[in-house]
């Protein structure tokens, strides 16, 4: 295996590939950072460029993208509030309250680093581990799916914080919204009012922008915050290796959960960095710092969402299956260049998927160097007047809702989850759960309903695993909240 | 220096696009002129494609695209618009102008769903121009975790009574009636099981989840140790030569259990366009790239014209029709009855339109008690709570659960809403338990203008167009919210002007919308 790793190396280290990964990484830079482009829109929009390349240079170029457009999401979610993918809603809780506190580099810094550091991970975990781990997530039952999800949304009672009530009042709103559309289980259509535009339920992309990047401009212009801030006034500067280095363990923990969770097929990496940032809160010297600018928190999302990455690639490249959206795409690009993934493109063509892996690898070092110098240009964004800001975030959510489906029914959704975003948050009502709520509601009913008809309720108590994870979910959600109920009553 | 950095970058982000050759460059004329229409084609071809990208329908549009746009010598872009199985694919070809620009890739699924969604309007109005290939559909199994051939896979059934799991895509779909057809035909007992994707159901069988997956020949390829066990086509596939047909298993009437691919557009094409994308199908199809594309894909590519093409629509809806019926999965023709009426849409809109009324009353009543700066957070519970109020009767209309659906439709739903309520009014009674505090100074007139601002740009935009509108939005918003550099408002709006043109327009194919009015 190393030599072929090297040999993987030796075709990835000369100018063209080079060249070819910094482009990559770069366009999905931007591309992550911009609302309503997705990774796996990303790096779609680049399969035609790719028809004039060769297979392996191809597949670097939109593996480059799909790094980086993981990475990107990050961005506007610590500048402005406006996460451009929905993992990266757990970076902007603590990111954006970092760059309120005139800490952007602080919050850029940490998440530029943790991204690289847990892309790496998860790429050597596809390496060294890729047909063992396929051949576990395979067996992972639908109850299991379900536990998962059950322990993702254990984590609202850590993101909490005081107002747990609210908190919950806001994962279920989102856990109501995304019952919204045709049922994946008898196809029937639920809340739709007849709209076709309903039937696959509220998009993720126009709720992102409405609930973050809109309700953000208009509680700013509510409250007239119009003043600039020069970032020369406030002390902040580029952390230092000692900063990083302090975070070591919450970085490589939430990598291996990233990579782990990325790993089961339809699981997602915005469910790795929920179960992260929880994890990080509990095992936290600071857990009062989450929520209020903890580079820990920063930390733990972006290390399990990039290395998400890696775990997406298991399945794809150890079985031809989709770890996720963006592999999906490229499994069509694979098949557009006539390749076959799955386990004949290793026996057919080891030297591609070397390649690859190598390609991965250099490119987290990419990614690294990229994101930093880039990071000094996106800490200006903190300079622009807010007036030119909040029209540009506006005209952002609009074409941004629009281009998902070409319609201006999505940019009225995400002008009504702007306005529902606003006023939950100016009554203190927490955003992020929503998201959780919508994104884990739609995973935890089908993988309920289809274990139900497949092994009936006796499957929840049967298999070690499902119960595991639903005992930790039990003790996720309860401890915190009878810590909680302590405190309160030593307090009274 | 910093120039020079910037065309550096600039020449860095360019250099993907000198080695994509095929995507830009214009090839030498190989192929026999298309025959002329005046005026047409004059902008890229939209092939509309209705699933996200990534699924067999979209590799095969961009399979296509890329050698159509060789064959006409003129740029074709295949974009994504999934939702409803079809139908939003579909609407947004039809609310285009009927000139040829917007081709439909289109799948046998697309009329399953069409039926089971009750809107075969859509079929009537689609020109089903050209049938291009199709697939059976086959049974797989895993040979490590059970039957490694169809008498095995039928014995378990026949012999030990055991129920049998097939594993599969979505209920009401293409093949799940396929898998209907001939679980009823051969006789075996089994459970439908849908999953997400086609992915993910052959990972559950690979996991051991399942007795069987029914779906493409080529998902066996994910591991060796799925086995195609039966074909239902009316003889064995190349790519599985092991592979019976059911006819040879003694099986008769699964010849035709497939699912075919093909192109339609809008009715009302003129007919000289019709001629141009009928030359340009036939060319593709015989292309050397096309066919060795699809050589090891178990694909039939075979050509039917539009005559032909329509009665295979006519005919599969008819069986979709019967199935979908048999299945009580067609849309409820019965009156709604008792509560059930208050989901209707006259009464749910009667119903939205009071509560609407109560909140604003409500908002007004409390803005003259102690609990004024509460207000707004009381409104946003009760809005909620009567949301859950008329959620909760829209889910007495949802189809009851049932033995192969322990749950049902409404169940979920259901368990939120009564999570949601009961802690929306502990929440409600907590704020009006708590000291009434000071209301916070905002600037609610500055807000509702520009929420005003923005739907009203919303609202003209049909009418005047993506670019008249951000002409008139940015300037407009930007000095109301009190920014008055004139010479950095127009370099703002043009350079957001230039970024949606070349972004969104020329590269991501995104037409943004022109007006009625002033259509540009």
């Amino acid at each position: 295996m190393i030599e072929s790793l090297f040999g993987g190396l030796g075709t990835v280290m000369a100018l063209v590939p080079l060249i070819t990964i910094v482009v990559g990484i770069v366009l999905g830079i931007l591309i992550g950072a911009m609302p309503g482009l997705s990774p796996s829109m990303g790096v779609a929009l680049m399969v035609p460029f790719t028809y004039g390349m060769s297979p392996t240079l191809a597949l670097i170029l939109l593996v480059g993208i799909y790094i980086g457009s993981s990475y990107g999401g990050s961005i506007t979610g610590i500048m402005v509030n406006a996460p451009g993918t929905p993992s990266a809603v757990v970076t902007a809780i603590d990111g954006y309250a970092l760059t309120r506190q005139g800490k952007p580099s602080t919050a850029l810094g940490t998440s530029i680093i943790a991204s690289s550091v847990g892309g790496m991970f998860g790429t050597l975990i596809l390496i060294l581990f890729s047909v063992p781990l396929a051949a576990a997530a395979v067996r992972f039952h639908p109850s299991e799916y379900f536990a998962f999800a059950l322990f993702g949304m254990a984590t609202i009672a850590t993101l909490a914080g005081e107002n747990w009530g609210k908190a919950f009042i806001a994962m279920l709103v989102g856990l109501l919204i995304a019952t919204v559309g045709t049922d994946p289980i008898s196809g029937h259509e639920r809340f739709t009012f007849g709209f076709t535009a309903l039937s696959d339920g509220f998009l993720l992309i126009p709720a992102l922008i409405g609930m973050f990047a809109l309700s953000e401009v208009f509680r700013g212009i509510e409250k007239g915050e119009f003043k600039l801030e020069k970032l020369g006034k406030v002390s902040d500067k580029w952390p230092r290796f000692a900063h990083y280095w302090k975070l070591k363990w919450v970085t490589l923990r939430s990598g291996a959960i990233g990579t782990l969770v990325g790993v089961f097929p339809g699981a997602g990496a915005t469910i790795g960095s929920f179960i992260s940032y929880g994890l990080a809160k509990r095992f936290s010297k600071q857990p009062e710092q989450f929520g209020q600018g903890s580079a820990e928190g920063v930390t733990a999302s972006e290390a399990a969402d990039s290395g998400s990455v890696g775990g997406a690639m298991v399945p794809l490249l150890a079985l031809g299956i989709p770890g996720s959206a963006p592999t999906a795409v490229l499994i069509g690009a694979m098949m557009i260049h006539d390749l076959t993934p799955g386990p004949q493109l290793f026996l057919r063509n080891p030297e591609m998927i070397y390649a690859i892996f190598a390609a991965m690898l250099v490119a987290q070092f990419v990614l690294l160097f990229v994101g930093l110098a880039g990071g000094r240009l996106w800490v200006k964004v903190a300079n622009i007047p807010k007036e030119l800001l909040y029209v540009l975030i506006t005209m952002m959510a609009l074409i941004g809702s629009f281009a998902v489906r070409n319609t201006l029914f999505d940019v009225f959704c995400c002008l009504g989850f702007g306005l529902l975003g606003w006023w939950m948050r100016r009554h203190g009502y927490p955003l992020a759960p929503v998201i959780l709520g919508l994104v884990l509601g739609s995973i935890a009913e089908t993988n309920f309903r289809r274990a139900l008809m497949m092994d009936g309720w006796t499957i929840f108590f049967s298999r070690p695993v499902t119960l595991t994870l639903i005992i930790l979910a039990a003790l996720s959600f309860l401890i915190p909240m009878t810590n909680r109920i302590r405190a309160i009553r030593h307090r009274a | 220096m910093r120039a020079r950095q910037t065309l550096l970058l600039i020449a860095l982000l360019l250099c993907p696009l000198a080695f994509a050759g095929d995507a830009t460059e214009r090839a030498e004329p190989l192929y026999p002129p298309l025959p002329y229409v005046e005026g047409f084609p004059s902008q890229p071809i939209r092939l509309i494609v209705y699933t996200s990208p990534g699924g067999l329908i979209d590799v095969t549009a961009r399979r296509f695209a890329r050698i159509a746009q060789d064959v006409a010598d003129h740029p074709f872009a295949v974009i994504n618009r999934p939702g409803g199985g079809g139908i939003v694919a579909f609407e947004e070809a039809l609310r285009e102008p009927a000139d040829g620009h917007r081709l439909l890739a289109v799948t046998r699924s697309n009329i399953s769903r069409m039926v089971v969604t009750g809107r075969e309007d859509l079929i009537e109005r689609i020109h089903w121009h050209s049938y291009i290939m199709d697939n059976p559909h086959v049974l797989i199994t895993n040979s490590d975790e059970g039957a490694a051939d169809w008498p095995s896979l039928l014995a378990a059934t026949t012999d030990q009574g055991v129920q049998q799991r097939w594993l599969g895509v979505d209920i009401g779909g293409v093949k799940h009636l396929s898998g209907v057809s001939i679980a009823e035909t051969a006789g075996v007992d089994m459970r439908w099981i849908p999953y997400g994707s086609g992915g993910e159901a052959v990972a559950a069988l690979l996991g051991g989840l399942g007795s069987a997956y029914l779906g493409n020949p080529r998902d066996a390829l994910a591991s060796p140790r799925l086995r195609v066990v039966v074909v239902a086509a009316d003889e064995r596939l190349r790519e599985f030569p092991d592979a019976p047909t059911f006819a040879e298993l003694g099986v008769d009437g699964l010849e035709d259990e497939l699912i075919w691919r093909g192109f339609a557009f809008r009715k009302g094409i003129p007919d000289e366009v019709q001629a141009w994308y009928d030359a340009l199908i036939r060319q593709v199809l015989h292309d050397p790239r096309w066919v060795s594309a699809w050589q090891h894909e178990a694909v039939n590519l075979r050509y039917r014209g539009h005559a032909e093409f329509t009665r295979v629509v006519e005919r599969d809806r008819d069986e979709f029709r019967r199935l979908l019926a048999q299945l009580e999965l067609l849309p409820d023709d019965q009156p709604p009855s008792g509560l059930q009426r208050l989901s209707e849409g006259t009464w749910l809109a009667a119903a939205g339109g009071l509560a609407v009324l109560f909140i604003v009353g409500l908002g007004a009543g409390l803005g003259r008690t102690r609990w004024r700066a509460n207000c707004g957070e009381i409104l946003l519970l009760g809005s909620l709570a009567l949301t859950v109020l008329l959620a909760g009767v829209m889910t007495l209309q949802l189809p009851p659960r049932s033995v192969a659906d322990p749950i049902g439709p409404g169940g979920i739903p259901a368990v939120w809403l009564l999570a949601l309520a009961p802690l929306l009014v502990w929440q409600m009674v907590a704020v009006f338990r708590s000291p009434p505090g000071q209301a916070e100074k905002t600037d609610s007139l500055r807000l509702w203008i520009t929420v005003g601002l923005f739907t009203l740009s919303l609202v003209l935009m049909p009418l005047l167009g993506y670019l008249l509108v951000c002409l008139l939005y940015i300037p407009a918003l930007t000095w109301f919210l009190g920014y008055r550099r004139v010479g950095v408002i127009a370099v703002l709006t043009t350079a957001w002007l230039l970024f949606s043109e070349v972004v969104f327009q020329r590269l991501m194919h995104v037409d943004l919308p022109r007006g009625a009015l002033l259509p540009w």
